[in-house]
């Protein structure tokens, strides 16, 4: 193998696969990224056995070739180099990397090529690895991204409860949806794809939230003109996402990203059961300022378990009403304060988690929200105003204060 | 008079044996006791008023109990016998008022100045409905306050005398409390134990009465703050409200070892279990708790017992562990022998608690549901009352 | 001399012919090529004493369960073998005790909660190359209750594609609840001609050395191997046997200055490794005196065995290799290092003429 690229096109492609770089595995393979030049490509690559990540930045290939070597040592040396071209040859003897930039040259012993785990990709920049087959749908990039963002944050980290460290993701006539719960919320949100961009069939997938968040840390270098592919594996066990680099010429830049994760195989509880169905108290008050009063409240909750109180009091007549936030700190005192508010409906009082709360909020775009709740002890639900239910939806459980 | 409470203590007559006396008939008039095995180191949880005779009580070794009534007949305790009962009694107290302070479980104060039969006669009332409804002996103790009421029902029953259980009613009249305590022992006063005792017959008090007398000035210069409180108490002043809370005030568990350990392995692994059980239990009940107690008692029975304040609650086997053991390595010497080790928690509170999403299906969300509601409904009726007889009388009591 | 299994099955493993028959039959598919085996159990607990060949078993399982072209053996060419052999398989995960700074430590380590979650998570994803995910967790008498508590679901019941090896020292140190879960197969020390044949075949050890090694492996091949792959290993245990022959005939001064020595150097390994080899000695010892040497292990003294047999009385030959016994259990529970190495220096049967 000999190969060259610029410096900036290599550290930004190794950033990107280096999060996929297993930091603890017993497989010694995991620990480095695997290098292969093919036609006129450099690909990156890097596992941890749930997520994969393939990257194809620009290069010129003299001798096409490939080879496994250190991901942080690589990374390291990469990004401490200045920005100019950066020449990789390989030694097949002793399996060892040259790399040459500017007045820098260092060697790396690698791993043989061949040890590295099989990734399957969508088959578009390699024509002889086995191209993957499946249900293939496009996806807005940009859609996408917001999507996400808006219910993995719902998933729960505890990893003895692997179903609810996804998030369900199901394509049903010209809809898809995302949803996630950790067990205490639960973000759902939906949009209507494209005609022809659907699945042609109704589908229902458990992604790890992780490999979900990668995703859309990565789109946000992707190009959001051209679409994001998507290919479920006939057997339901894989899932693929491939995105496009942009497309001017600028340093820094990839060709194409394919993701590739494992999807989690169980059943997603049936969250349908658990979304109120009707409410008592419906309130609506301005975003950014309840996002402060939770955060502001959320400082002297912190040491009480998060708790805060939400009271929320309907106007008299044509008046307003009002959301009051309380929250006790047992060395600090209390806070309290008073946001104005649309209420309709009976006066009520709830405590949530602040934590919750604010996770919820950092995520809405609009101005304004909308809580609606039925009572202290049942779900409320919050979404934006102007979103429909069936748009985006995130229910909380409260939290039963002390008595 | 707008300002005077009517308190009630009521007391089961030694309770458990009269659950199994109801469950066994044939233990009617005989000696018997409750407790542990007689074999290892059980000891008397109750016992029958035919066995007292005979100078057996409670907390006694079963062992020794039986060298001094050898015909004593042993009953193994039930103690979830003990608390369903239990709560039929406390049922039957908060049909009366929700005003009711329980104890433990078989002891409780009721505030009955919303009421407007005289508490003499809701004393009776109560009385008769236990032992009609129940079949269980009771002794109450009325006055303005929890601590006459309390120790009105200790005079009340020791008064009574005979073989059976003494079904005492004892009244204190409002205004009558320093008179009614001015004979009685120091030591009936809440708050003076062996030591404060004998400081109080060293500057030559022996009865409340004397107490009362001492000036206030003098006993907190003495005493400290407590002092002032004891003068206070020796007058008959006690302005604690009787508070609803239904959850335990403490939570501890302790083990009788079957032989004296003088083992610090085996002392400290009983520590560490003893301070798991009593951490499950307070996340069963959600609480958490800032102070830590150790009980140990040695070989002679002296019961030594060592507490410490942390800085945050918990309910963390790990930290009570840790705290206990502060108290148990300067109070232990390598070699001594122990005869039982208790751990417990108190200054409680409640912790508040996220329920999850689906929890909603479940029994046990719609009963802690429920019981939310009712603790709402509750609050309403004492904020009811304190808008009918205005929040003094609930709250702060009488002055002296 | 029975034939080793490994040029039968084709399983790169010497001895344990029983359980390779076993777990061959287990993976073999019960219709035609290429259909899932019927008889396939989902968690295998192998037991047996330190190095008698667990791992090794576990691993050539795994191996055959997910080499791609054969149903019965692994064939040691194809991609999947080939990853096995170089610890890369991706479908393949070892799980070891880890001590508190999350390095593997079989001695002291824990099988720690953590480990059990993701366990828990890794199952419910599907194998990345083959038809299997196989675990091996390793050590499980070294599991955190909480660790063992939280996997009994999964061991119960995995998903289809999941298998799990667990190699322990033995099944009571286990709890009833994961035994109960698993097939378990208590491994037999291997016949010292097996390990003998290993030794020759598969390591190139010359004949009499490897007759050696295998009379003092006590059935324990992973010990014979390791003792030819250390650089010094039998030069250690020529070193040991020398100084054991001095102390024999060392006063109680000499013997409690090396017992001083043994408890300053506090390395447990070592110590044990010593323990075991003077037991072996003691025992060849006691066999001469019975008149059967031919069946000692310390194959190469046996002039000095002699000797020693014929100078000494059976009984306190016999009376030391209790003591042995007993001070060994000792030192595993630390009462006090000193005094148990004291009493075990100074009880030796003693060969010197004139006693101070």
């Amino acid at each position: 193998m000999r190969v060259s690229c610029l410096q900036e096109n290599l550290a930004k492609g190794l950033s990107i696969v280096g999060r996929a770089v297993s930091s603890r595995s017993t497989l010694p393979v995991l620990g480095n990224i695997l290098i292969e030049a093919k036609n006129n490509q450099l690909r990156l690559a890097a596992t941890n056995l749930e997520i994969a990540i393939n990257c194809w930045i620009g290069a010129k290939v003299e001798e096409e070739g490939a080879i496994t070597v250190p991901a942080r040592l690589l990374g390291e040396f990469v990004n401490s180099l200045p920005p100019e071209p950066i020449d990789l040859e390989l030694s097949v003897r002793t399996q060892t990397l040259n790399l040459h930039c500017a007045r820098y040259t260092a060697t790396m012993k690698g791993i043989d090529a061949s040890e590295f785990p099989i990734i399957v990709t969508t088959g578009a920049d390699n024509d002889e690895a086995p191209a993957l087959e499946g249900t293939v749908m496009e996806l807005n990039a940009a859609g996408l991204r917001n999507m996400i963002d808006q219910v993995a944050f719902a998933a729960s980290t505890d990893e003895s409860r692997p179903t609810l460290t996804g998030v369900e993701v199901s394509f049903k006539k010209d809809r898809l949806s995302m949803a996630a719960t950790d067990g205490f919320r639960l973000s759902v949100r939906s949009t209507h794809l494209g005609e022809s961009n659907g699945p042609g069939e109704d589908m229902t997938v458990i992604a790890p939230a992780r490999s979900l968040g990668e995703l859309a840390r990565i789109s946000a270098d992707a190009d959001d003109d051209r679409p994001v592919q998507v290919i479920i594996t006939p057997t339901r066990n894989q899932i693929l996402f491939q995105i496009w680099g942009k497309r001017d010429d600028g340093r820094g830049n990839f060709h194409s990203v394919e993701l590739v994760s494992q999807l989690i195989d169980a059943r997603f509880p049936d969250y349908n059961a658990i979304i109120p169905k009707n409410y008592n108290t419906r309130t609506v008050v301005d975003k950014a300022e309840f996002l402060k009063a939770v955060r502001v409240a959320y400082l002297f909750a912190r040491d009480n378990n998060n708790i805060i109180r939400l009271s929320v009091t309907p106007g008299e007549g044509d008046g307003p009403g009002q959301l009051q936030l309380m929250a006790t700190s047992a060395e600090m005192g209390d806070a309290v304060n008073i946001i104005d508010a649309l209420v309709e409906g009976e006066g009520m009082e709830i405590a949530f988690n602040a934590k919750y709360l604010i996770d919820v909020l950092s995520q809405i775009d609009q101005t304004q929200v909308v809580l609606e709740t039925t009572q202290g002890t049942r779900p409320g639900a919050i979404r934006p105003l102007g979103m429909g239910e069936d748009e985006f939806l995130h229910v909380i459980m409260p939290m039963q204060p002390p008595r | 008079m707008d300002n005077i409470r009517k308190i009630i203590h009521i007391d089961l007559d030694a309770f458990f044996c009269a659950v199994e006396e109801l469950r066994d008939p044939s233990l009617r008039g005989k000696p018997f006791a409750v407790g542990g095995s007689p074999t290892g180191r059980g000891v008397v949880a109750s016992c029958s008023y035919p066995a007292r005779q005979f100078g057996v009580h409670s907390a006694m070794p079963m062992s020794q109990a039986l060298r001094l009534c050898p015909q004593l007949i042993v009953v193994r305790s039930r103690h979830s016998d003990y608390s369903a009962v239990s709560r039929q009694v406390m049922a039957r107290l908060r049909a009366l008022t929700p005003l009711v302070e329980q104890l433990s479980i078989d002891e409780a104060f009721l505030d009955v100045t919303g009421l407007d039969r005289p508490a003499t006669l809701l004393a009776r009332e109560l009385q008769q409905t236990i032992r009609e409804e129940l079949d269980l002996p009771c002794s109450l103790g009325v006055a303005t306050n929890k601590l006459v009421a309390k120790i009105a029902n200790n005079v009340g029953k020791a008064q009574a005398g005979g073989d059976g259980p003494p079904n005492a009613i004892q009244v204190v009249p409002p205004g009558q409390e320093a008179a009614f305590l001015a004979p009685l022992p120091c030591e009936e006063l809440w708050g003076v134990g062996p030591k404060t005792a004998a400081r109080l017959h060293e500057l030559g008090m022996e009865t409340i009465g004397d107490m009362a007398r001492f000036p206030e000035a003098e006993l907190e210069r003495l005493f400290g703050k407590h002092g002032r409180d004891l003068a206070r108490r020796a007058k008959g002043i006690d302005e604690r409200p009787v508070t609803t809370h239904r959850e335990a005030k403490s939570v501890s568990q302790e083990t009788t070892f079957r032989r004296d350990v003088s083992d610090g392995a085996e002392l400290r692994q009983a520590l560490r279990r003893l301070s798991e059980g009593v951490a499950r239990r307070l996340q069963r009940k959600r609480l958490a708790g800032s102070t830590v107690k150790l009980k140990l008692r040695w070989s002679d029975f002296t019961t030594p017992t060592r507490q410490t304040t942390l800085r945050q609650p918990t309910d963390d086997a790990g930290q009570i562990y840790t705290a206990v053991l502060k108290l148990f390595e300067p109070l232990w010497r390598p070699g001594q022998a122990v005869r039982l080790l208790g751990v417990g928690v108190t200054n409680l509170d409640e912790r508040p608690y996220q329920p999850r999403l689906w929890d909603m299906e479940t029994e046990a969300f719609r009963r802690a549901e429920a019981a939310y509601e009712k603790e709402r409904r509750l609050r309403a009726v004492v904020e009811a009352l304190e808008a009918r007889y205005g929040e003094e009388v609930l709250r702060r009591g009488v002055e002296g | 001399m029975n034939a080793t299994l490994a040029s039968e099955t084709n399983w790169p493993v010497y001895g344990h012919d029983w359980v390779v028959q076993l777990l061959q039959r287990a993976i073999a598919p019960t219709g035609e090529t290429g259909s899932a085996p019927a008889r396939l159990g989902h968690a295998y607990l192998f037991t047996g004493p330190q190095q008698v060949g667990k791992t090794t078993l576990a691993r050539a399982f795994a191996q055959a369960l997910l080499c791609e072209n054969s149903d019965r053996a692994p064939c040691g060419e194809c991609r999947s073998c080939r990853l096995m052999a170089h610890g890369n398989h991706p479908d393949f995960r070892l799980i070891q005790p880890l001590n508190s700074d999350g390095e593997p430590d079989r001695e002291n380590g824990l099988l720690r909660v953590e480990q059990a979650a993701g366990i828990i998570r890794d199952v419910s994803t599907s194998p990345m190359e083959g038809r299997y995910k196989v675990f091996l967790i390793q050590d499980f008498q070294r599991a955190h209750p909480h660790f063992a508590n939280k996997l009994l679901k999964t061991l119960e019941e995995p998903p289809a594609q999941v298998v799990l090896a667990l190699t322990a020292s033995d099944r009571n140190s286990l709890l009833p609840t994961i035994v109960s879960r698993c097939q378990v197969f208590d491994l037999r020390p291997v016949d010292a001609a097996v390990v003998a044949l290993a030794l020759r075949q598969q390591w190139d050890v010359d004949a009499e050395q490897a007759e050696l090694l295998a009379r003092l492996a006590s059935g324990r091949l992973g010990w014979a191997v390791e003792q030819q792959t250390l650089p010094d290993g039998l030069d250690q245990r020529t070193a040991e046997l020398e100084t054991l022959w001095r102390l024999v005939g060392a006063n109680r001064i000499e013997r409690m200055a090396f017992a001083a020595s043994l408890a300053s150097n506090r390395d447990n390994r070592r110590l044990f490794g010593m323990l075991a080899l003077w037991t072996t000695w003691w025992r060849d010892v006691m066999l001469a005196q019975a008149g059967a040497l031919d069946a000692c292990s310390n194959v190469d003294c046996k002039s000095e065995l002699q000797r020693q047999a014929d100078a000494l009385s059976d009984a306190e030959v016999r009376r030391y290799l209790e003591t042995l016994n007993r001070i060994e259990g000792y030192l595993h529970h630390t009462v006090n290092t000193r005094l148990a190495l004291d009493v075990l220096l100074l009880q030796m049967p003693s060969l010197t003429t004139h006693r101070v």
